[in-house]
């Protein structure tokens, strides 16, 4: 990238973060364009299909596509752009303006680190993307160690150590569920521990108690199982009840009082209802060109297609 | 498999009949109340709690992927936090894609509340970095936050009076699809003492629920049940208080499907050795 471009991209004052609501048009287009890629995707419960695919694949490159112009404007350009290009700047005694919050020369290290992740396109040089790999797995990796294992090994065995499998409710009496879950806990530590120790052999009571284990492993992969069912429940419910709202002539309530006064939300116009007849009718006549088109083509060698 | 189920095959008559059941639930709403368990009050009694005008930290880690949960969790807390008038600051250590969306719920809530920006609530970016940025905030907010999501300077925004690091917030509430929890986790709670409340997906729920017993965090949000029980404690029923009969209603459906799924195998089994 020459050093106009980068000017370019780096100019002060460029296009703000922006706003969920642009203006009416758009949120009418917005609506249309919602209510017709839900529908699109949905169609993969028929099969896979044309209308689907193309669903897909705008969804794809248009997540990309502005999540990296989300990037530039909240990370690369006010993390490392700007501050680096005044501290620049100002090195060679052409200042651009007030200085940068975290304006510093230091910059150019975790730039150069950066760019050398891109090496890896190059085979010659790839070996030098190792080094940024090696500073960030090595900073994690020491940031974290220690606080994991704070957080996640010696809290619980403190708290264990500390109220043993018996528990008290908040007037100080025995509780009978808390205990159960104490105890709970404690014995499916200890079992599931044992199950994953492969140096000894699971015979006799350690068999026993490796099963126990697996038990409670199956109950804890359940619960999470059913967690994650509900949670893609919880999403249909959302999408089934945005596509419900825009079947109306008009913006709902909640929509209206939840609008900006002096931008009201379009009217759907029974755009849900519209768009579904018209990706239904889509979904059909492309099956038909392509029944059409399979029957039309006869392979080499193949039988013709039987009739009647 | 039994030649019922072959001849119900098509999976489109099972997502037919649960979009069925989902339509005309959600067609014929009925409100319910939803009461507060223990994990959800963690998180309401911890903002009850906090004195008038303190500062509250809201980590919004998701993106438009999870609104369907979130959302109405996010938008209850707001509310509450604005009942009890404290000042919200809301930031992200997700994606560059979340703070777009945190930006439409706050100023959404903010009209339904009556809350002003930069005297209510204030918008910071998203920070890159996870637990190496909740350690630098820890240390100091100013270099990691030198302005808000609009550009403006901190001093010029008075609802960061008084803030200079992390451990100047009251609470912090994380709300996430993401692991980021975990730096809040462990930067936060472990190395500078904050307090922390959690929302996140159903998916992600049973992953933190040791976390209560140590105390590690104050309360828990799991899911849509969990946003409609917030909902419920604010009394301020919204799309999560909506959503859950038919959340109801789709577990029922399945386990049917399931009960029915099993007779059709298991009958299907006893007639094989009959044929043969």
């Amino acid at each position: 990238m020459n050093l106009s471009v980068l000017t370019m991209l780096a100019q002060e004052g460029a296009t703000p973060p922006p706003s969920v609501w642009q203006g009416h048009t758009a949120a009418v287009i917005g609506l249309w364009l919602a209510v017709g890629f839900t529908l699109a995707i949905y169609t993969f419960l028929y099969k896979d299909n044309p209308i689907f695919k193309f669903a897909e694949h705008v969804f794809v490159g248009a997540s990309n596509g502005y999540l990296l112009w989300q990037a530039w404007h909240q990370t690369v350009k006010p993390n490392l752009v700007m501050p680096l290009w005044h501290a620049l700047r100002a090195a060679v005694h052409h200042p651009a303006g007030p200085p940068q919050p975290n304006e510093t020369l230091w910059l150019i290290v975790p730039a150069v680190l950066c760019l050398f992740l891109f090496l890896r396109f190059i085979p010659k040089a790839a070996w030098l993307s190792r080094w940024s790999f090696a500073f960030y797995v090595g900073a994690s990796a020491g940031n974290m160690i220690p606080l994991q294992v704070v957080a996640y090994i010696f809290k619980p065995m403190d708290f264990h150590l500390r109220y043993g499998i018996v528990a008290h409710d908040a007037d100080g009496h025995f509780a009978w569920l808390g205990s159960f879950n104490l105890l709970a806990t404690l014995v499916g530590v200890i079992a599931v521990l044992i199950y994953f120790v492969f140096s000894i052999e699971h015979k006799g009571p350690v068999k026993a108690v490796a099963r126990t284990g697996v038990i409670f492993l199956m109950i804890g992969f359940g619960a999470s199982f059913g967690y994650t069912v509900m949670a893609r429940q919880s999403l249909l419910i959302g999408k089934v009840q945005n596509l419900i709202d825009n079947a109306r002539s008009e913006a709902t309530e909640d929509a209206k009082s939840n609008a900006p006064p002096d931008n009201p939300p379009p009217n759907p116009h029974h755009a849900t209802l519209w768009l579904l007849v018209a990706i239904i009718a889509a979904v059909v006549a492309l099956e038909m060109a392509k029944k059409g088109r399979e029957g039309g083509e006869v392979p080499q060698g193949a039988a013709p297609p039987q009739t009647g | 498999m039994s030649p019922e189920l072959k001849k119900l095959g098509p999976r489109w008559v099972v997502f037919g009949i649960l979009g069925l059941v989902v339509t005309v639930s959600l067609l014929f709403k009925r409100s319910t109340e939803f009461p507060g368990t223990p994990v959800v009050k963690g998180v309401y009694d911890a903002v009850e709690e906090l004195p008038e005008g303190s500062p509250i930290l809201i980590s919004s880690d998701f993106d438009p992927g999870s609104e369907a949960e979130l959302v109405p969790m996010m938008k209850a807390i707001l509310a509450h936090c604005w009942r009890r008038h404290l000042r919200v600051i809301v930031m992200s250590l997700q994606s560059p894609n979340a703070m777009p969306l945190a930006q439409g719920i706050v100023e959404e809530a903010a009209r339904d509340n009556g809350a002003k920006e930069d005297e209510d609530y204030a918008l910071m970016n998203y920070k890159p970095g996870n637990l190496a940025a909740v350690l630098a905030i820890g240390q100091d907010w100013a270099s990691q936050f030198p302005e808000s999501y609009k550009h403006r300077k901190l001093a010029d925004i008075p609802a960061m009076k008084g803030i200079t690091r992390l451990g100047d917030f009251k609470y912090v509430l994380c709300i996430t699809a993401t692991t980021s929890v975990d730096s809040w986790l462990l930067g936060g709670v472990t190395k500078y003492g904050i307090k922390l409340g959690l929302g996140c997906t159903a998916v992600m729920a049973t992953d933190y629920y040791p976390l209560l017993d140590t105390k590690q965090i104050t309360g828990l949000l799991g899911g849509l049940a969990g946003a409609a029980q917030y909902e419920s404690l604010v009394k301020l029923p919204g799309k999560a208080t909506d959503g859950m009969p038919t959340q109801s209603l789709i577990h029922v459906t399945i386990i049917l499907f399931i009960v029915a799924g099993n007779i059709l195998h298991f009958a299907g089994k006893r007639r094989k050795p009959e044929a043969a």
